[in-house]
């Protein structure tokens, strides 16, 4: 089989731009690797070859989160749950450099063998806003249809859900500091939005 | 607030959600004999149903995945969700 070379791209659509905003900043986060992973959940084989995997890489034991909406939060990375058979892997940005090969398209797909199993590199694919400001869940809730305050109620949830007319996956720390993941194409328009957004809190 | 229940995220809001129209209908088997007409109903032709319709949505803006619906046409009221491969309720 032909390899692919697909490397982590070094820049960000919005090259790491901050501006302070109503109460804190927004800032893109620098580059990071994600890898979109598509198996049997209910296949113990598929559930071990991928904790089995990270813990070699040195991400840490993270469980392949089972129920929708959450995320195995580890240091080095996280694995979100996307669909009741796929997941996303995304290292911490000081982590890629020493988790972009033993984490890479290929390493992975290897670790899985013969398994019915989908691994693709999307890091180039999405960039991730982090907003942290006291008034976040303002911001937000301004272009989101979804109950944050209900929905983050517990530790270790996240939320695929739409700002605006951008798709995102949203994760947060506390109320305060909040993790955007949004398509590359679409982080410019997510950025306006929410600097639009927090003109107005 | 209109809310659909994902099978998988659960209630969320309708607009996350986009319809693509009548479920269950099968794939004809006998392709290879079948007329014009009977190609042109399985392809173009749809129940237009006034009352409770059976229908395929996607979680466009969360998980993204298919399932079905049982939408009250007259009153816009979703009565229940379902996987696909789920039998579909009686009502």
């Amino acid at each position: 089989m032909a390899e692919l070379h697909k490397a982590v791209p070094t820049f960000t659509p919005l090259r790491q731009k901050k501006i302070a905003l109503a109460g804190g900043e927004l800032r893109e986060l620098p580059q990071t690797l994600k890898l979109s992973l598509r198996g049997d959940a209910a296949d113990q084989a598929f559930l071990q070859a991928a904790a089995d995997v990270l813990t070699k890489a040195g991400a840490g034991g993270l469980p392949i989160p089972l129920a929708a909406n959450t995320v195995s939060a580890g240091s080095r990375a996280s694995i979100f749950w996307m669909g009741p058979d796929e997941w996303l892997l995304r290292t911490e940005a000081d982590a890629l450099d020493e988790l972009s090969g033993p984490l890479s398209e290929s390493a992975v797909a290897t670790a899985f063998e013969e398994q019915h199993v989908a691994v693709v590199d999307v890091s180039d694919y999405y960039t991730v806003l982090e907003l942290g400001s006291k008034h976040s869940m303002d911001i937000l809730a301004r272009s989101c249809p979804l109950d944050l305050e209900s929905c983050f109620a517990k530790q270790g949830c996240c939320a695929q859900t739409r700002l605006g007319n951008a798709a995102v996956l949203l994760d947060s720390d506390s109320p305060d500091l909040w993790r955007i993941q949004v398509r590359w194409s679409y982080a410019q328009y997510l950025w306006q939005l929410l600097e639009r957004s927090a003109s107005s809190v | 607030m209109f809310t659909i229940e994902c099978p998988w995220c659960g209630n969320r809001d309708q607009s996350e959600f986009t319809c693509h129209g009548e479920a269950h209908i099968a794939r004809p088997l006998n392709t290879e004999s079948m007329t014009d007409e009977q190609w042109g109903d399985y392809v173009f032709f749809r129940k237009n149903t006034k009352g409770i319709h059976y229908e395929r949505w996607v979680h466009a803006f969360g998980c993204r995945r298919w399932f079905n619906a049982v939408r009250n046409t007259v009153t816009d009221r979703i009565s229940s969700t379902y996987k696909p491969g789920e039998k579909p309720p009686a009502n």
